[in-house]
């Protein structure tokens, strides 16, 4: 008997490590291992893998460094822009796709272009359109008689702008995170767009037809049935997209003037593992930097999913 | 026993992939150990330059493969500065180099610990393809200092190439209507001067390019120090001297800033729109050209100084690196960097590129006298040569370049005070200097 319970036991482990084989291929060498071998990296100084073993020493001199948390404000900054705006903007376009008949696919598809189209190259489509020369925004300002902007060269704070120098300019993100921020969203909300209206078609339209019958208006309808019913939609969005702000690079890489022209606002955490990492050689501080990085996701991450446990409702 | 033989075969089959796929992947994190060429057939050299410069390298080096047979030298035009600067970190990764690359002190600096760059002190001393005493001390000392780098047992890691150092252009015209007679010699006249102009032509004097070397040039002039052993001195008062400077002439409406990046300063120089531009003393060519456009009278001047100091200026411009390749490529890029850096080729360049002849011994040259004859603002930069200073070539200062520029641009946009930006700047300097 005690033999057999082990045996069905023994089965089942060997089954399920079989099944989950195939993404151990993948996750281990791309995933884990690399995570590894940071730490490995981080634990040494010098340049290029140069100098002597320091343990911890790199992890302290990150805390100790300035520009660590300039560009951990930065990469928050960003998140607090982008994440909700996208979600929002990607949510109220979703809806209103919901709710019309003709050029549903149309829109769908258009919405969902600049997604699928290369970051890079379009940001340096938008590159061009904040040029303060010859720009296309600055020739909209011009012309709405408004004073033009260095959009992506401004380091000063987008509030100071708008305010007329009430607050100081170091407060809140630059004018050039900004303009990066609304690249990034016009770039990823298509993807919202698609994911929401994926969750509006799983309503059963039971709920519908109940709510009409018993007279809700479309407002009730969306924040009483729409709404709660698209909380593990949210969810997954939210979590997806924060851990995507996070990790930005090629948008920053792509539009972040070079050298000290926007004075560290427009680098975020990843930019500053890469100068740090590639271009000044300092692979142990660099690989210090992606651990921390790693462990305020993963720590984010959980708060999230914890927090979910109470507000996500399924069906 | 069945047991046993279910889990050693569970082993078998989930690890025994995983072992050979980290195996895989840690072949390629593995580096060799020994530097190879990029192009066996050839050297190949990593330049940056551009127009006039870009030919006669280009000319004198079909004229260095004909005179000295050997394995052909190969210019390669790499992009600017930053570029060759990661395409090179790239190729040190893969141990695949080209033989030789224009550098900044504080580029070799960083590709010196990676053991990538070959000490040229061997090849300079040799009895055979060597510089003799007198050959060398024909070079103005600065240039030779600036590529002797002290966290490396101050061994020679580069060789001069092409020198500039900061001048002041002015344009005569301007000045001319602001009744001033001539350009000024120290940093009082100079703020004076723009007084001038605003007040007799209410416009603004002075284009300012936000530049880490034009900000050390100016510490210099103002008598200070950057460095003292590997800590910045970003917060002494000479710095902060220079800042609020800077931000006095921005809140007086003396000066403006051009968008980084671009030579919007020369046009407006061009144009009569302001009086001033500090920049490399290699940008005469482009002036020059923008002359033939649009006649204006236009001349260079030393960098002004502090009142009761000598006059000083920064000297800069890229080197040239010999990486580690094969010993016949080191061999041959060492003779192309002797035979460029020839009495001869030295004058030639000065003439055709706006560089400063980096001999002593240029300056009693017929040729470069008669040119010097016909252009004299020409000659104002070689006259600086003996008073220039390099700026510190301390292994992390491309990082710290772009830390000032950023200081620089936090004060001209009057975001905070001189001496809070000077306090920031130095602490976040000193972190990097101090990384383990």
């Amino acid at each position: 008997m005690l033999f057999s319970k082990r045996h069905k036991r023994n089965s089942d482990l060997f089954s399920a490590l079989i099944m989950l084989s195939p993404s151990f291929f993948v996750l281990i060498p791309f995933f884990i291992f690399p995570l590894f071998y940071a730490f490995q990296l981080s634990l040494w100084g010098g340049k290029r893998n140069t100098g002597n073993f320091v343990g911890l020493k790199n992890y302290w001199m990150v805390l100790q460094n300035p520009l660590f948390w300039q560009s951990l404000k930065v990469t928050i900054y960003y998140a607090l822009i982008t994440v909700p705006t996208t979600l929002i903007l990607g949510f109220c376009i979703a809806y209103l796709l919901s709710k019309i008949t003709r050029g549903k696919s149309f829109l769908r598809i258009l919405f969902f272009v600049p997604y699928v189209t290369s970051t890079v190259a379009v940001a340096m489509v938008w590159r061009i359109f904040y040029n303060p020369q010859a720009g296309l925004f600055n020739h909209i300002l011009y012309f709405w008689g408004l004073p033009i902007q260095r959009w992506l060269l401004e380091p000063r704070g987008i509030l100071h702008i708008i305010t007329g120098g009430i607050v100081p300019p170091q407060f809140g993100p630059s004018l050039a995170l900004v303009c990066i921020s609304l690249f990034d969203i016009w770039h990823t909300f298509g993807f919202a767009v698609v994911v929401f209206i994926a969750g509006l078609s799983t309503i059963p339209k039971e709920y519908y037809e109940s709510a009409q019958i018993d007279g809700a208006r479309p407002l009730q309808i969306l924040f009483h049935i729409e709404l709660p019913l698209l909380t593990p939609t949210w969810l997954f969005l939210v979590t997806v997209q924060l851990i995507r702000s996070l990790q930005s690079f090629s948008s920053f890489y792509a539009l972040s003037p070079s050298g000290g022209r926007t004075m560290g606002t427009t680098e975020n955490l990843m930019l500053h593992i890469y100068s740090q990492f590639y271009e000044y050689g300092y692979w142990g501080y660099g690989s210090a930097v992606a651990i921390f990085l790693s462990i305020f996701i993963m720590t984010l991450t959980f708060i999230q999913w914890q927090w979910a446990r109470r507000y996500v409702f399924y069906q | 026993m069945l047991y046993k033989k279910r889990v050693n075969k569970i082993l078998l089959v989930l690890f025994f992939p995983l072992t050979i796929l980290l195996w895989g992947t840690g072949c390629v994190f593995s580096t060799p150990s020994e530097f190879v060429p990029l192009n066996s057939t050839h050297v190949i050299f990593w330049d940056r330059q551009t127009a006039e410069s870009a030919e006669f390298i280009k000319e004198k080096t079909h004229e260095f493969n004909q005179l000295y047979p050997g394995i052909p030298v190969k210019v390669e035009k790499a992009g600017g500065y930053a570029e060759i600067f990661r395409k090179v970190s790239a190729s040190i990764q893969a141990h695949k180099l080209p033989a030789l690359a224009v550098s900044y002190e504080s580029m070799t600096s960083e590709y010196i610990p990676t053991g990538a760059v070959v000490p040229l002190d061997e090849y300079v001393n040799d009895p055979e393809i060597g510089l003799s005493k007198e050959e060398l001390e024909d070079f103005f000392p600065a240039v030779i200092m600036a590529n002797r780098y002290p966290d490396f047992d101050n061994k020679l890691y580069s060789f001069p190439l092409a020198k500039s150092v900061l001048v002041l252009y002015y344009n005569q015209d301007v000045l001319k209507r602001a009744e001033i007679t001539e350009p000024p010699k120290t940093w009082d006249d100079f703020y004076n001067h723009l007084r001038m102009i605003k007040t007799k032509m209410n416009q603004k004097g002075y284009a300012i390019s936000i530049d880490c070397s034009t900000v050390s040039a100016m510490i210099y002039s103002f008598g200070g120090k950057i460095v003292e052993g590997r800590q910045t001195l970003f917060s002494a008062d000479e710095t902060v001297h220079v800042f609020s400077f800077l931000q006095r002439l921005i809140q007086e409406d003396l000066a403006y800033v051009i968008t980084p990046g671009t030579f919007d300063d020369q046009i407006a120089f061009a144009k009569g729109e302001i009086a001033y531009m500090i920049r490399s003393s290699s940008l005469r060519i482009a002036l020059e050209l923008l002359e033939k456009e649009k006649p204006f009278q236009w001349g260079i001047a030393p960098l002004p100084y502090r009142d009761g100091f000598r006059p000083v200026t920064v000297l800069f411009g890229p080197n040239i690196t010999i990486f580690k390749t094969t010993p016949e490529q080191q061999k041959r890029a060492w003779k192309f960097i002797r035979f460029m850096t020839s009495k001869e080729n030295t004058v030639n360049w000065a003439i055709e590129t706006g560089y400063v002849p980096i001999r002593k011994s240029s300056a009693e040259n017929i040729k470069l006298q008669q040119f010097w004859q016909e252009k004299p603002y020409a000659k104002v930069p070689f006259d600086c040569l003996p008073f220039a200073k390099p700026e510190p070539n301390l292994s992390g200062w491309q990082q710290i370049r772009d830390m000032v520029e950023s200081a620089e641009l936090e004060v001209l946009t009057l975001m905070d005070t001189p001496e809070n930006v000077c306090k920031r700047l130095e602490k976040k300097a000193n972190a990097v200097l101090n990384l383990p």
